[in-house]
């Protein structure tokens, strides 16, 4: 048995016992069903903070990010500024539903948007759209961990065996704990992911060379800029494609269809992709953890400091680094045999074997510190946890809420939900395993659909939270609408359509817009226009009603109301030139990428400079929106009593 | 249970969250960097094992702090057990090991030392110079059995 292998099963023992302990401490507490499914409301800032943190970047950006830029060079690092991104719809919405839980003891998104909206269209809608996140998605990222657990230990813990395992430890603290055991686990999970994503880029660092690794690092991308070598090869600018972004948008027929030139990543794919994993925090998994909050003192911290300048700075800096050091550490064979590599510590990773990266970085420490090859496994593991555990106890209980006690049985008492809740888990968790098992091709193409419907909910929180005027109409007809033009442009919709006898005209994302952007655009323009058709006073006035509560508490005072046009006017630039069709200029406006290290402003590639120091702006922006705006503030003291004086119970 | 136990219940669980989150990651990578240092005989990653061991010890009294409560018994002695468990295995090393070098001693004796002094200072600066002589004092009296 080898070292690695004994340290990784006595880590992967030590973890499972932590688990399993937060599991049973938080089941000595539970008082009823409000426990377990909901942590009685009661989840103090800093478990969300982290919890929140480790659910919402979990395994992609451990796992999946370095791998992409290793691929596709710096066009893909533009993705880590996801890391403001993402919290921003944290700060559009956190607040504002936490305050709705409060004041009308919401547990579940479904029964918010049925309440606000009225009728039930809704809420089967949030069903569907938590299952496609519970399942597929949960599986894939299951998966993701057996395969991670097989590579490291040589292939002697079979990845299905490690995943089945793992699985049933999850499942274990999850049925025995519910919502508060899956949060404080994810405290020490979302830990392990920010220190996984330090050590990674540390370890890339370290291979380049312990004292000038990062001045090598440069010297060869300026090596790699003077020639179109790369899987991409030239962008239209003329540019290696590694270091430069493709253009604003490519009007191709789609993925299979045809290939973009120098690269997938354009300025609107780039812009797209962005939407699609802000609908992580719109999802109803994280509708449910703000309502599961004692105070909203964790929404401004968790979204400007620990998402957005802690994971920014992880993603901008040290996963862009272990990305692009493993094309010159020998993981790319057109780079080896261009004779551009600096060494040949990883082994080359043929098309499809990207995802091995992480465990090939980790297996480069087994020799000299099989102990951290074991801990790193287990971060990446725990991460993978931090957001399957919220996935699937909220699904639980938006089943029992919203199927159970909503259609089948009412009367349930305390100990039957709870019961309910706990099969619930135990089904959604055994059928992801067996998706996962049995359907691999198939959750790929479901899982595939879960950010793109998640941020199909926006319109309808934006509805909740802050636009009256959007109608029941329009939120279901825009989600509805948008719903399908994710799936027409994800390979599911193909499948499907190839099995009703005709073949799509496009392929996977055509013009180089991710499936969410497709979907997000036209359910905006159906929710703005049928919910101006159906604009009815009555309905208008009982809406109303929430927003006046919202003026009430947590509204602007008016000697601050000019800091709106000019907060709204620096998040659309800090949009248009970090994510947008402006992140183009940052190609060759610091430094031509052929230019070489001498042109380069700072001796550093020109678009990582510019994703840096937009990364830097974005935090300055969040920061705008969520304390001076006072979308991520908690309530004053007045106003806090206010919401107490109208809350049930 | 009434509303008023549960309340304690949770206050207390979450604190011990809070100690054993921390501990987690400042433990695992504290230790994880220090069998490094001892492993390559490195100076640098053996003092980064203390540095985050020693963060370990800091941010836990932080957290007493935010919680408004000390270290309990249990804390304390399994501090204790640890501390001297980790210098018995050394001594051992040190002297059963052949190839056990310089680097390594200097290693041991400096992280131990350097801990020891931590937790003096923090005794110092939780009870004061005589506080401290009172609890060291006290401890000998019990451990003679005067």
């Amino acid at each position: 048995m080898s070292q690695v292998l004994i340290w990784l099963l006595a880590l992967l023992a030590l973890y499972c016992a932590y688990c399993v302990l937060w599991g049973v401490s938080s089941a000595r507490v539970q008082a009823g069903p409000a426990d377990f499914l909901l942590a009685s409301r009661r989840l103090p800032a800093w478990v969300f903070g982290l919890f929140a943190t480790g659910a919402t970047f979990g395994a992609w950006s451990l796992l999946g990010f370095p791998s992409l830029v290793m691929r596709d060079g710096l066009q893909f690092g533009q993705l880590a500024l996801l890391a403001v991104t993402v919290p921003m719809t944290g700060v559009l919405f956190f607040k504002r539903q936490w305050l709705l839980g409060k004041r009308h003891g919401y547990v579940t998104p479904g029964e918010m948007l049925s309440d606000y909206y009225g009728g039930d269209a809704l809420r089967i809608m949030v069903i569907a759209i938590a299952l496609f996140g519970a399942l597929p998605y949960a599986g894939l990222q299951l998966a993701a961990g057996g395969s991670l657990v097989q590579w490291v230990s040589g292939g002697a813990i079979p990845a299905h065996l490690a995943m089945w395992v793992l699985t049933l430890v999850l499942m274990l603290y999850l049925c025995i704990g519910g919502l508060r055991a899956a949060a404080y686990v994810g405290s020490l999970q979302g830990l392990l992911l920010c220190s996984g994503l330090l050590a990674l880029g540390l370890v890339a660092l370290w291979h380049l060379g312990a004292d000038q690794g990062f001045e090598a690092l440069m010297q060869a991308l300026a090596k790699l800029g003077e020639g179109p070598v790369g899987p991409w090869g030239s962008s239209a600018q003329n540019y290696n494609a590694y270091l430069a972004s493709p253009g604003v948008m490519q009007f191709t027929a789609g993925l299979g269809k045809e290939a973009p030139v120098g690269g997938i990543w354009t300025a609107a794919m780039v812009l797209s992709t962005c939407f699609a994993f802000m609908g992580i925090q719109a999802s109803p998994a994280f509708s449910m953890l703000a309502f599961s909050c004692r105070d909203a003192r964790g929404f401004g911290p968790q979204q400007v400091w620990v998402s957005g300048a802690g994971m920014g700075v992880l993603l901008v800096f040290f996963a862009v680094l272990a990305g692009l050091g493993a094309d010159f550490l020998g993981a790319t064979a057109v780079l080896n045999a261009a004779g551009l590599s600096l060494s040949r510590v990883l082994p080359e990773l043929a098309p499809g074997q990207e995802g091995q990266l992480y465990a090939q970085y980790l297996l480069t420490l087994a020799a000299q510190s099989p102990w951290f090859t074991a801990l790193l496994t287990v971060c990446a593991l725990a991460a993978i946890h931090a957001m399957v555990a919220l996935l699937v106890t909220t699904t639980g209980t938006i089943i029992v809420r919203d199927v159970m006690l909503r259609y089948m049985t009412p009367m349930a008492d305390a100990a039957r939900q709870k019961f309910y809740a706990r099969c619930a888990i135990a089904a959604l968790l055994g059928c992801a395993l067996l998706l996962a098992t049995f359907a691999p091709n198939a959750q790929v193409q479901l899982g595939a659909l879960a950010l793109g419907l998640s941020v199909q909910l926006w319109p309808a929180l934006a509805g909740v939270c802050w636009i009256p005027w959007i109608t029941r109409e329009g939120a279901g007809v825009g989600l509805v609408a948008g719903s399908f033009v994710v799936l027409i442009t994800e390979p599911l919709g193909a499948t499907i359509c190839q099995f009703l006898g005709f073949d799509l005209p496009w392929g996977r994302w055509p013009w180089t817009i991710h499936s969410a952007g497709w979907g997000i655009v036209v359910n905006i323009v159906f929710c703005v226009v049928v919910s101006w058709i159906s604009n009815d006073k009555n309905d208008r006035a009982h809406r109303q009603a929430f927003h006046r509560f919202f003026a009430a508490t947590v509204a602007m005072p008016l000697r601050q109301r000019f800091l709106r046009p000019v907060a709204w006017s620096l998040t659309l630039v800090w949009f248009f030139f970090a994510v947008g069709p402006g992140a183009i200029l940052g190609n060759d406006l610091l430094g031509a990428p052929n230019g070489g290290i001498a042109a380069w402003v700072g001796g550093i590639p020109s678009l990582w400079l510019w994703q840096m120091i937009w990364w830097a702006l974005g935090v300055m922006v969040l920061w705008l929106l969520a304390y001076p705006m006072r979308m991520a503030s908690p309530p004053g003291p007045e106003q806090m009593d206010l919401i107490r004086q109208q809350a049930p119970g | 249970m009434n509303p008023n136990d549960r309340k304690h219940r949770i206050a207390s669980l979450e604190r011990r969250l809070a100690v054993m989150t921390h501990w987690g990651l400042a433990g695992s990578f504290g230790m994880a960097f220090l069998l490094s240092g001892f492993n390559a005989s490195d100076w640098t990653c053996g003092l980064l094992g203390y540095a985050l061991l020693i963060g370990g010890f800091v941010g836990h009294v932080l957290i007493n702090h935010f919680f408004d409560s000390g270290f309990n018994a249990g804390e304390v002695a399994l501090g204790l057990i640890l501390f001297g468990l980790f210098a018995l295995v050394f001594v051992v090393t040190a002297l059963l090991t052949p190839q056990y070098n310089r680097v390594n001693l200097g290693l041991g004796i400096t992280g131990f030392s350097v801990m020891a002094l931590v937790l003096a200072l923090y005794l110092i600066i939780r009870y004061g110079t005589r506080g401290t002589w009172n609890i060291v004092h006290s401890l000998w009296y019990r451990k003679a059995g005067k």
